[in-house]
């Protein structure tokens, strides 16, 4: 509550101060400037590494426009400082589309590392981490990767920065509380990164590489130095420590660990094919439920005895749904036979899941929200409006 | 129907109405906490805690909605414990010294990453050694030992900065990065040692597997760490000599192969720990006299 109410309070003063300055009149040399960069920008090819360039050079030449200001002047070094954070915002907010993500490479790297994050959920333990029982605490970690996990809701690289600070102070004050109520001398780092690692793993946050990618290269860089600069190099690490992850990495033995890794692959990949198939055609679904328990699985395939002939365009539809029934229940007999345990605990961790269903009806009340706030919105601003 | 702008507007209009009362709580919060010198006691400030979760529910009812470009707000509780004064501290609020150096042009970055004026200098530091060493005890005995007023507070022990005073009335500002010494993140160390301008390399007189570690980072260094690095070659647990296994001649030896500085420390004693500090901060390149 506070970390986000807080930060966010503060971020949209000074966000509104910004605008409120450029729709004073005597700063319209400032805002053609911006708009033309804005303008420009849009219409020109995407380049990472010349964007970024373009981007805190425009930063920097804005930054000395606004110093020598009229309308800044006498202004302290907070305001001047609001105000650059604003222009930050203002314009990485409508550039975001043209930056962030852009390049399909950037949508494959993200894709497998949200998916190799996914299949590690299923089975890695804090204690393949070697982190000591006195760190453990799900509450805590719960909150930090919450905190990741808002990374998304914001365009604004300051924002999103500000979601990984919030989740590496959750990570050091449960290391100092730790350290305080266990008597244990802080370990610093060493207790640091496994844990931010771990939590890391849980929250799988959407876009990770792109999102680091994206802070990298538009944060204004004076302000990704020092403390700021270290936490995310530690995030930064925490991803390529996953990228890199083999059995070598944990304290794990190394044929649980492929064969942990196998399950869980198998197991997505079923779970994919029947998502996709409720999703296609949820009789089917149900069917198939039924079709299980039937003994007599030939009754269920009408298109056995058919020839290529017979059949028409209506029927590939339901052909389609077929194979996908026969290919789920091959692979989820391979894996019966492959690993008999697996069967019966589902690899899906119970922790993760119950998290899960706390999140989908979190959600679903944040999809409630906006419907109400439309409305509560119109009436309560009047007053301030007046 | 109003522009997503407009809309923003109008609803941070509201949230400026309704955090100024909050700000006075939080003011007298902030500084009944820096009068007592912690932050510690922080703890918990339920009133303002169950005020703000209110706050956030208008906020979101407001429609203050990321798809607006504007703020997203949720309604967790978090611990709040060092949060209002780090905030304070580190938020854009109060970061003069970023600030200056970003106004003054950048002044010069230079490559070892010091923010570099001639009298104030800032750098870099980052410490390696196996874990269990005693990297952040040195660092935290270091940090606490003198008391700073003027340091800013950070959010962790894992980076902590220092303000020195040298005899030549320069000042440096040591940002210490500490890294995890465990074998399966050494391959992550260049992300953390790139653009610094000190390695702390640290090792336990008590255990010989953490000096020939310690001998890894030297070479990993030479090979890809900037070549105007200063190195320091720290043997930590100095208080533990019954247990010694690593002779400090060894130590000696081996640093003056390597063009080192060599020290003997003892984090729980404090022995040693502020002159490392300082004659890393004699060692340091300065900016070319003016």
């Amino acid at each position: 509550m506070d970390t986000a109410a807080s930060h966010s309070s503060s971020s949209s003063i000074m966000f509104y101060d910004f605008l409120d300055k450029m729709r004073n009149p005597a700063s319209l040399n400032l805002v053609k400037s911006i708009k033309s960069f804005i303008v420009s920008f849009q219409f020109s090819s995407a380049n990472p590494e010349n964007d970024s360039e373009r981007v805190q050079e425009f930063f920097s030449t804005m930054e000395a426009a606004i110093m020598e200001h009229p309308l800044w002047a006498g202004a302290t070094d907070d305001e001047f400082d609001c105000s650059m954070e604003g222009l930050e915002k203002y314009i990485m907010t409508k550039l975001f589309s043209r930056t962030f993500a852009i390049s399909p490479e950037d949508v494959r790297i993200d894709q497998e590392i949200s998916e190799k994050i996914h299949l590690l959920q299923s089975f890695l333990r804090p204690e393949h981490l070697d982190i000591p029982p006195f760190l453990q605490n799900e509450a805590s970690w719960l909150l930090a990767e919450k905190e990741l996990q808002k990374i998304n809701a914001f365009r604004a690289p300051r924002e999103k920065l500000h979601c990984i600070m919030s989740c590496c102070r959750i990570i050091n004050n449960l290391l100092l509380n730790a350290s305080i109520s266990e008597n244990h001398v802080p370990g610093g780092a060493d207790d640091f990164l496994p844990v931010l690692i771990y939590v890391t793993i849980k929250a799988n946050p959407p876009q990770l590489h792109s999102n680091l990618k994206y802070i990298q290269l538009y944060r204004r860089q004076e302000k990704l130095v020092s403390e700021s600069s270290y936490y995310f190099t530690n995030l930064v690490s925490a991803k390529s420590f996953i990228v890199q992850l083999n059995a070598k990495s944990l304290s794990m033995d190394e044929i649980e660990f492929e064969e942990s890794m196998q399950a869980a692959k198998l197991d997505s990949e079923v779970s994919q094919v029947e998502a996709l198939q409720a999703q296609m055609d949820p009789i089917s679904s149900t069917r198939m439920h039924g079709m299980k328990k039937s003994i007599d699985g030939r009754s269920n395939y009408p298109y056995m005895e058919a020839e290529p002939g017979e059949l028409t365009v209506e029927d590939v539809e339901r052909l389609l749904s077929l194979y996908k029934d026969v290919v789920t229940k091959f692979s989820s007999l391979c894996r019966a036979v492959r690993h008999p345990s697996a069967t019966r605990t589902k690899p899906s961790l119970p922790v993760p899941k119950g998290r899960d269903d706390i999140l989908l009806q979190l959600e679903g009340q944040s999809q409630i929200i906006p419907e109400e706030k439309e409305e509560v919105h119109k009436v309560k601003s009047f007053p301030v409006k007046n | 129907m109003y522009s997503s702008a407009e809309h923003a507007l109008l609803a941070m209009n509201l949230v400026r109405a309704s955090c100024h009362h909050l700000r006075g709580a939080r003011r007298a919060l902030n500084e009944s906490a820096s009068r007592r010198g912690l932050l510690m006691d922080v703890s918990r400030p339920y009133p303002v805690g169950i005020q703000q979760k209110k706050e956030t529910g208008n906020l979101i009812a407001n429609g203050i909605h990321p798809e607006e470009g504007c703020d997203y707000t949720i309604e967790d509780s978090q611990p709040v414990d060092f949060y209002y004064l780090n905030k304070k501290v580190m938020g854009c609020s109060s970061s003069l010294p970023d600030r200056s150096t970003g106004r003054l042009g950048g002044l010069n970055v230079s490559e070892s990453g010091g923010v570099v004026d001639a009298k104030n200098l800032r750098v870099k530091l980052v410490l390696l050694g196996d874990s269990g060493v005693g990297k952040s005890c040195i660092v935290l005995r270091f940090v606490r030992g003198q008391f700073d007023p003027t340091s800013k507070v950070t959010i962790g022990a894992s980076f902590l900065s220092q303000t020195i005073a040298l005899q030549d009335s320069t000042t440096v500002k040591f940002e210490i990065w500490d890294t995890a010494g465990q074998e399966r993140y050494a391959a992550l160390a260049p992300l953390y040692y790139r653009g610094a301008a000190i390695a702390v390399i640290v090792y336990d007189i008590t255990s010989p597997e953490t000096f020939t570690k310690a001998q890894y980072w030297v070479k990993e260094l030479q090979k890809h760490g900037s070549p105007d690095i200063v190195m320091a070659l720290v043997a930590n647990k100095a208080d533990l000599h019954e247990k010694r296994e690593v002779p400090t001649q060894d130590g000696i030896d081996y640093a003056e192969k390597n063009g080192m500085f060599f020290i003997e420390t003892s984090a729980k004693t404090a022995d040693n720990i502020n002159q490392l500090f300082e004659e890393i901060g004699k060692r340091l390149p300065r900016p070319s006299s003016t």
